[in-house]
């Protein structure tokens, strides 16, 4: 049972994702750029509904047991029908040719395969030395998910206020995922975080290539994967097993079908869609509810600004009724079983106003900022051009290939790139107001914050490239 | 109505379109450099270490009973915190007793040890046969709760480490 278990695990909450997506969102066919996006976004969409199951069986039943297994097979077989009935003709895919001539696409499609099997390589060596993942993972992830498991009636004990470290406030949806699969494996196995970790962190890469892929052309997109890979952050984080990478690729999937949206006639679905993705960052991490509020905020907003009250009021209710069920969950999870996040209840009673004023703080936030965009903390090996990072390469990539772009393909990077900037706009606020020793605070979280906004810089960033007029895919 | 189509106007001249690829070769050169670069080093490194790993852990398949047994020790566990202990003084540093107090889990720079000695320590004493013959009678679903007792009685597992 342990390794068929172990692939039920995984595998049940993805065909639920992939089964309601195509609910949600028939359209069949479409190439290996759709493909790669329906994959991640059908792995998200799974882990999002059976963390939700999961939590209405301990909930309902009282604790966590092989009854939300059947749970699971019983949503699977619900959506089976509609997603057969629903699916349309393929959707005539004209993937030639790109750009670039033939000899150029297959070198990039190989280096893209050497930097991946690189990345993963060492991700998986990691893995093995450390099957316990890191600190967040056996001090927030999987010790929940064990309370939930073997606490019996007593799962509640995981989030008590006693605990005290291992942030028992954060949501349930990755927790939720491991729980789940250990269910299925009838045991707290390590293989659980571990696949799920590195499952999680390749599905990244993958709907970046599908996102970038879908709107600017097949070699962008391969672009735009290579590019997630040079982040020494993932060296040091993707084998540890915790819920950033995740949050990540929630975050990212939420911003690629807002802008997909705009592109398709069908774009109160994607909308919906990403609103659910919306939900699912909510239901993961702390950030992820600050990412929900900030992007429905400059949506509404950019929405307002082109085209008055009503389209906004309509955007943002789409994307709010995507959210909804995560957010029902997470509200419910908040009030009448989490504790006080620690961030607010330190800051009770201190002088904000302080910290806000003092210009030393600013300043090392400034510095520890400038070092994790700049280099991603990584140290120096080969002289200061060689060893610059990813992302000002991109950013200097970008805004040359945006002198090549039409008017149209700028004024879509444009709303995207205003989310991400708010982004570490307020994670800057957050350090400069936080109550905990900001050395300590900062060595300890940012690089794994940028971690989270990483992917959506880098399809932000790809998005400045010019798309490919004969690679779109044609109904 | 294709995926990702706009209303993308006249096609642009030749010049711009060739110097628009000639850029995006340029970029993909440098950033598939640069994700190499980072990517590369710590692949090597991974998968040396692994190989040195494994040729010399031969306690490896009996490790994860300890582990798991640390592991199910629940909220507040004083056998939790003097394996944790334990683990510290073995990595060489001064055991943060306020941490440990406060930290249900390992601390982090113990990690290391605890998986690649405190089982070899473990199994010098008797610890690791008693806590696996305890942990064989019991249904898996009940070690967790089970264990939580035993813990309230520290002399189950006889002679504490060291």
């Amino acid at each position: 049972m342990s390794e068929l278990g172990t692939i039920a695990g995984l595998l049940v909450p993805w065909c639920i994702g992939l089964l309601l997506l195509r609910n949600l969102w028939p359209i069949a066919g479409g190439g290996v750029r759709l493909l790669a996006l329906r994959l991640a976004l059908g792995f998200g969409l799974g882990a999002g509904v059976t963390s939700l199951l999961v939590f209405v069986a301990l909930l309902g039943f009282g604790k966590l047991d092989g009854r939300v297994c059947w749970l699971e097979l019983g949503v699977l077989a619900a959506l089976l029908p509609g997603a057969l009935r629903r699916a349309r003709g393929p959707e005539a895919c004209a993937e030639s040719p790109l750009g670039l001539p033939r000899v150029g696409q297959a070198l990039l499609a190989l280096l893209l395969a050497v930097i991946l099997v690189a990345t993963f390589a060492a991700v998986q060596a990691r893995s093995r030395q450390m099957p316990y993942g890191g600190w967040d993972a056996w001090a927030i992830w999987n010790v929940r998910a064990r309370f939930l498991v073997l606490g019996g009636e007593a799962w509640r004990t995981g989030f008590c206020t006693e605990v005290g470290v291992g942030h028992p406030d954060y949501p349930l949806l990755w927790i939720g995922q491991i729980a789940q699969h250990w269910t299925w494996i009838g045991d707290p196995s390590n293989a659980a975080g571990i696949c799920a970790g590195i499952l999680v962190a390749a599905l990244v890469p993958v709907a970046l290539f599908g996102g970038v892929g879908l709107l600017r052309g097949r070699a962008v997109g391969m672009l735009a994967a290579a590019a997630w890979c040079g982040c020494h952050t993932l060296t040091l984080r993707a084998h540890e097993q915790c819920a950033d990478i995740p949050l990540s690729l929630f975050c990212a999937l939420a911003l690629i079908l807002s802008v997909l949206a705009e592109s398709r006639p069908e774009v109160g679905r994607l909308r919906l869609l990403a609103g659910a993705c919306l939900g699912c960052a909510a239901w993961t991490k702390n950030e992820g509810i600050l990412f929900l509020a900030a992007f429905l905020a400059l949506h509404g907003l950019a929405a307002l600004w082109r085209g008055g009250l009503r389209p906004g009021v309509v955007r943002v209710s789409t994307l709010l009724a995507g959210a909804l069920p995560f957010l029902i969950a997470l509200v419910w999870f908040k009030l009448a079983i989490a504790p006080e996040n620690d961030l607010v209840s330190e800051s009770r009673g201190s002088d904000l106003w302080t910290r806000l004023s003092s210009t030393e703080r600013w300043q090392t936030v400034a510095r520890a900022f400038w070092d994790q965009l700049g280099w991603f903390h990584e140290p120096e090996k080969y002289g200061p051009w060689l060893s610059l990072g990813m992302l000002p390469l991109l950013v200097s990539g970008g805004l040359v290939a945006a002198c090549f772009t039409s008017r149209e393909e700028r004024r879509q990077l444009r709303l995207p790139l205003v989310i991400v900037v708010a982004m570490l706009a307020l994670y800057f606020l957050v350090y400069v107001l936080t109550p905990k020793d900001l050395a300590w605070h900062l060595e300890s979280s940012l690089d794994r914050l940028i971690l989270q906004l990483w992917p959506m810089a880098v399809f932000v960033l790809c998005l400045a490239f010019r798309g490919e007029r004969s690679s779109a895919l044609s109904s | 109505m294709s995926i990702g189509r706009l209303p993308l106007g006249p096609p642009f001249p030749s010049l711009r379109s060739f110097l628009a690829r000639v850029w995006f070769v340029v970029v993909t050169c440098a950033v598939a450099g640069a994700a190499l670069r980072t990517m590369w080093p710590p692949m090597v490194q991974a998968l040396h270490a692994v190989e040195v790993q494994t040729a010399h852990d031969p306690i490896e398949d009996r490790a994860p009973v300890l582990i798991a047994l640390r592991n199910s020790l629940p909220l507040g566990s004083k056998l939790g915190y003097l394996i944790d202990e334990e683990a510290c003084v073995r990595a060489g540093s001064d055991p943060n007793y306020e941490l440990l107090q406060t930290q249900f889990w390992l601390a982090p720079h113990a990690l290391t040890i605890f998986f690649d000695e405190l089982p070899m320590f473990l199994l010098d004493t008797r610890f690791e046969a008693r806590a696996e013959a305890l942990l064989a009678r019991l249904p898996k679903t009940k070690q967790w709760q089970w264990l939580g007792q035993l813990d309230k009685n520290l002399h189950l597992f006889g002679s504490q480490p060291k």
